[in-house]
C-alpha cells in the first residue's frame, strides 16, 4: 500500500508501534467502517427508492397510458369505419362510442406524454407525431362525414383515407411506444429484485470488525467487555438484519409485481390489441364487400395469435387475479370466432345485406356483441393485473421506505459508540 | 472533469467567477487551515461543476403545411421526356369484339365453362371502382352501390340469370382489376376501363358501351386552361390508368401525384396537395357535383372509349355481354341509363356503334 523507504524510520512507524497509536487507528478504522456501512446502505436504499418511484410514478402510468392510448385510437377507427355500414346517419351509440373514444385517446396522450423522461428524445419524437396524426386523422373522419350527409360519395374516400393512415402509420406507432415502454418496465422490474450485496457485505464486515476489535482489546486490558463497541457491533448488527430483511421483502414483492403483474399484463395487452386489429380486419372485409382477401388473412392470423396468448395464460397462471376474466375472453373468442365463420359464409355467397347486419347489426349472436363480450373481458383482466401490479409495487416501496433514514443514524450512533468505547481507554495513556 | 472545461463550458461560466477569490495574493501570509478551506471549496466548486443538470427536454419541430398523401400514393417526378404516344385502340382491333347470337330463343350451343360456372352459382361477380360518381358509388342513403356501370352490370345480370339483382359487387382499384379478370375473381369488370392495344392482349373487352375523352379538373380561377400551363404544376392521377399515361405524354415537366384510386384525386385538390387533376370527362364530372369550386377546363387530350373486361377464355360470356350490349342500344335502356347518371355531360348522344370480327 505504502511506500516504504528502507534507509529511515518515519515517525508514523513509532507511532503505530505503541499501544495509543494502535488505538487510535483501530477507532479511526472502526468509525469509518460503522459510518461507511450507514452511509452506503442509505445511499444503496435511497437510489433504489428513486428507481422504484421512478417506476410507479412514470414508467407504469406511462405503459399503462401507451396501452390505453393505443386502445382507444382503435376504438375510435373501429367506430368510425362501423358508423359507414350503416345507411344513412349512424346509430347514437355509434357515435358516442367514437367521440368517447377520441377523448380517451386526447387524455392517454397527455397522460403518457407526462411520464417520459425529458431526455427521451425519441419517446417525444413518438408521441409528437402520434398527436399530429391524430389531429389530421379527427380532421379526415370530420370531412367524411360532412361528405357522407350531402351525399358526395368522396365521403368514403375520406374515411378510407383515414382509416389506413390510422391503421397503417398511427396504430403502429402507438404499438411501439407500448413495447417500448413495456420493455422499460419489465428492464426496471428486473434490476430491482437485485439484493444490494456490496452494502451487505461492508455492513457484515463493520459487525466482524467491531467483535475482532472487541476480542483484542479484551486481550489488551482486563476488561472483558467494552460497552461501546457492544453497542456498536449490536447497532451495526440491527442494521445488517434490517436491511436484509427489507430487501428481500422488496425485492419479492418486485418479483411479485413482474411475475404476477406485468407479465400477463403485457400478454394480455397485446390480446387487447389483436381483438381489436382482428375486430377491424372484420369490419374493413364486409366494407369491401369480401373483394379485399388480405382483410380475412389479417382476421385469422390476430385471431389465432390471441387464443394463444388467452391459452398460454391459462396454462402459466394457477390462482391469478385474472383468472375469471381471461376464462370469459376465451369463451367470447370462441363465439366471435363461430359469428364471423357465419359472417364470411354469407359474404362469400354474395349475401352483403346478410354479411353487414352480422358485422354490426344488434342481437347477442352479432359480432358487434361478441367482440364487446371479449373486449370487456380482457380490459377487466388487464385492470385486475394492473392493480396487482401498483400493490406489488407499492409494498416494495414501502418495505425499504425508512431504511435510508435509519441507515443513517445507525452509522452515525455506530461511529459515536465506537468513540464513547475507545476514548476512555485511550485517556489512560495520558 | 478537467479544469479547462470548466472554464470554457458555458454552463460553468459562474464558477469561474468565483475562481479569482479562491487564489488572492495574500497567500504566503495565508495560514494552513485557510488554505485547506481554499481547497476543499475549490474541490465543491469543480464537483458542483461536474454535476450535469436535467437536461431540457427537447422541442420537436417541423414543416407540417402539407397533410400526408393516402396511402399508397406515388409522387412521379417530371421526366422531361414525353413518351412515344401508344398505338389508338382503332388501329390494332381492340375495339372490334365478339358477334353476339342472334337473340330470340337460346341456340343449341351449350354455354362455355366459365358461363356455367356463373349459372350454376345463380349470381355474377361484378368488379367495379371504388367511390366512383355516378358510375359506381354506395349510395349514403341507403348504403347500396349505383351508378351507370351497376346499372349496365345488373343489366347483363338479367340476361345471364333473368335477375338483375342476382350480383356481387366487388369493388376493386384500378392496379387491380385486370389481376382479378385473370385469376377469374370476378366474371366481369365495369369500371369506366378504357380499351387499349396493350390491355387487350391481357383481357377480352365487350364493345365500346360508353365514349369518354380525357380532360383537366382544375380549382375555379386557377389561371390553368391546357396541358402547357401544367409545366412545373402537381397534377393527380389514379396509378394504372391511361390517364397518367396521356398527362406524362402531353406535359413531360408536371410532377404526377399517383393516387391508388380515382376518388382520391377530389380530396388531394381539396386538401390542396395538387394543382389540377386528370382524368375522363365523365369523372371529373362526378368530382364537379361533389364540389362545385372546380371546373373542367382545356381540349380532349385523349379519346376514350370504355369497354366491359372480361376473362380472355370466356369467350362465351364476351358474345353474351355484347348481346346485353346490343339489346340495350336498341330498346332504348341505354339512353334510359345514361339520361338518369350522365345528363351533367349534356343531352344523350347516340350508343356507340358496335364493330364485330366474329
Amino acid at each position: 500500500m505504502l511506500v516504504e523507504p528502507e534507509s529511515r524510520r518515519p515517525p508514523w512507524r513509532d507511532f503505530l508501534a505503541a499501544t495509543p497509536g494502535r488505538l487510535s487507528v483501530l477507532a479511526v478504522v472502526l468509525v469509518a467502517a460503522a459510518l461507511a456501512a450507514g452511509t452506503l446502505t442509505s445511499a444503496v436504499t435511497y437510489a433504489r427508492q428513486q428507481e422504484i418511484g421512478t417506476l410507479r410514478t412514470h414508467s407504469q402510468p406511462l405503459a399503462d397510458a401507451a396501452q390505453s392510448l393505443y386502445s382507444s385510437l382503435s376504438i375510435a377507427d373501429a367506430a368510425a369505419t362501423t358508423s359507414f355500414l350503416f345507411g344513412g346517419v349512424e346509430p347514437v351509440e355509434v357515435r358516442e362510442r367514437y367521440n368517447q373514444a377520441v377523448g380517451d385517446a386526447s387524455n392517454a396522450l397527455v397522460t403518457a406524454s407526462t411520464g417520459i423522461s425529458p431526455a427521451d428524445a425519441e419517446t417525444v419524437g413518438l408521441l409528437s407525431e402520434i398527436s399530429r396524426r391524430f389531429a389530421e386523422y379527427t380532421s379526415l373522419i370530420a370531412t367524411a362525414r360532412a361528405n357522407d350527409r350531402s351525399t358526395n360519395p368522396v365521403g368514403l374516400t375520406y374515411l378510407g383515407n383515414a382509416s389506413s393512415m390510422m391503421q397503417g402509420t398511427i396504430l403502429p406507432l402507438a404499438h411501439r411506444l407500448c413495447t417500448e415502454q413495456w420493455t422499460s418496465v419489465a428492464t426496471t422490474q428486473t434490476r430491482i429484485t437485485a439484493l444490494p450485496v456490496v452494502a451487505f457485505a461492508v455492513t457484515t464486515s463493520a459487525v466482524l470488525g467491531l467483535v475482532l476489535a472487541q476480542v483484542y482489546l479484551a486481550r489488551k486490558s482486563r476488561r472483558l467487555v467494552n460497552p461501546g463497541l457492544v453497542v456498536a457491533a449490536l447497532l451495526m448488527a440491527g442494521l445488517l438484519v434490517w436491511s436484509v430483511a427489507a430487501f428481500a421483502v422488496s425485492a419479492s414483492a418486485a418479483e411479485r409485481a413482474r411475475t404476477a403483474g406485468t407479465q400477463p399484463l403485457s400478454a394480455l395487452a397485446t390480446a387487447r390489441i389483436l381483438a381489436q386489429q382482428a375486430r377491424a380486419d372484420e369490419v374493413l372485409g364486409v366494407l369491401r364487400r369480401g373483394s379485399d382477401p388480405q382483410s380475412e388473412v389479417d382476421f385469422s392470423r390476430h385471431s389465432v395469435v390471441l387464443s394463444e396468448i388467452l391459452v398460454q395464460h391459462r396454462n402459466t397462471s394457477r390462482g391469478g387475479v385474472a383468472d375469471a376474466p381471461v376464462a370469459d375472453a376465451a369463451t367470447a373468442l370462441g363465439g366471435w370466432r363461430d359469428t364471423h365463420t357465419v359472417l364470411q359464409d354469407r359474404l362469400g355467397n354474395g349475401d352483403y345485406p346478410g354479411a353487414a347486419a352480422l358485422a354490426v347489426g344488434p342481437g347477442n349472436d352479432a359480432s358487434t356483441a361478441r367482440f364487446a363480450a371479449l373486449d370487456g373481458a380482457l380490459r377487466s383482466a388487464i385492470d385486475r393485473l394492473r392493480g396487482e401490479e401498483r400493490e406489488a409495487t407499492t409494498e416494495a416501496y414501502r418495505a425499504t421506505s425508512l431504511l435510508p433514514v435509519g441507515a443513517l443514524v445507525l452509522g452515525v450512533l455506530g461511529g459515536f459508540a465506537v468513540g464513547g468505547g475507545i476514548w476512555p481507554r485511550l485517556n489512560e495513556y495520558h | 472533469m478537467p479544469r479547462r472545461g470548466m472554464e470554457t463550458g458555458p454552463g460553468t461560466r459562474r464558477d469561474t467567477g468565483i475562481g479569482p477569490h479562491l487564489e488572492p495574493d495574500h497567500g504566503r501570509r495565508a495560514s494552513r487551515a485557510g488554505r485547506v478551506a481554499g481547497a476543499l471549496l475549490a474541490a465543491g466548486v469543480v464537483l458542483a461543476g461536474c454535476t450535469a443538470p436535467e437536461p431540457v427536454t427537447p422541442a420537436v419541430t417541423g414543416d407540417y403545411t402539407e397533410l400526408s398523401l393516402p396511402t399508397g400514393t406515388q409522387m412521379i417526378p417530371p421526366s422531361g421526356i414525353a413518351p412515344a404516344e401508344p398505338p389508338a385502340p382503332s388501329t390494332c382491333g381492340a375495339l372490334a369484339s365478339l358477334r353476339p347470337d342472334p337473340p330470340g330463343p337460346t341456340s343449341a350451343r351449350p354455354p362455355g365453362r366459365l358461363v356455367a360456372d356463373i349459372l350454376a352459382r345463380g349470381r355474377l361477380i361484378v368488379g367495379v371502382g371504388q367511390d366512383i360518381n355516378l358510375f359506381s358509388f354506395r349510395d349514403p342513403t341507403t348504403d347500396t352501390l349505383t351508378g351507370f356501370d351497376v346499372d349496365v352490370a345488373r343489366e347483363v345480370a338479367r340476361d345471364l340469370l333473368g335477375d338483375p339483382d342476382k350480383i356481387e359487387f366487388r369493388p376493386l382499384t384500378p392496379g387491380g382489376r385486370f389481376d382479378a379478370l385473370e385469376k377469374n375473381a370476378v366474371d366481369i369488370v365495369a369500371q369506366t376501363t378504357t380499351i387499349t392495344c396493350e390491355r387487350a392482349e391481357r383481357v377480352a373487352f365487350s364493345t365500346v358501351y360508353l365514349e369518354a375523352h380525357q380532360r383537366l379538373l382544375v380549382p375555379e380561377g386557377s389561371g390553368i386552361s391546357g396541358p402547357a400551363d401544367l409545366a412545373g404544376t402537381r397534377v393527380c392521377t389514379a396509378a394504372d390508368t391511361t390517364s397518367l399515361d396521356t398527362i406524362r405524354r402531353v406535359q413531360p415537366q408536371a410532377t404526377i401525384v399517383a393516387v391508388p384510386d380515382r376518388a382520391d384525386c377530389l380530396m388531394v385538390l381539396q386538401q390542396r396537395q395538387a394543382d389540377a387533376a386528370s382524368s375522363d370527362d365523365t369523372i371529373l364530372e362526378g368530382l364537379v357535383a361533389q364540389d362545385p369550386t372546380f371546373e373542367i377546363v382545356g381540349p380532349v387530350l385523349e379519346f376514350e372509349p370504355y369497354g366491359i373486361g372480361i376473362n380472355k377464355t370466356n369467350t362465351d360470356l364476351v358474345r353474351r355481354v355484347n348481346g346485353t350490349l346490343e339489346r340495350m342500344r336498341t330498346d332504348g335502356t341505354w339512353t334510359t341509363l345514361y339520361r338518369r347518371w350522365l345528363t351533367a355531360l349534356g343531352p344523350p348522344p347516340d350508343p356507340p356503334a358496335p364493330t364485330y370480327r366474329d
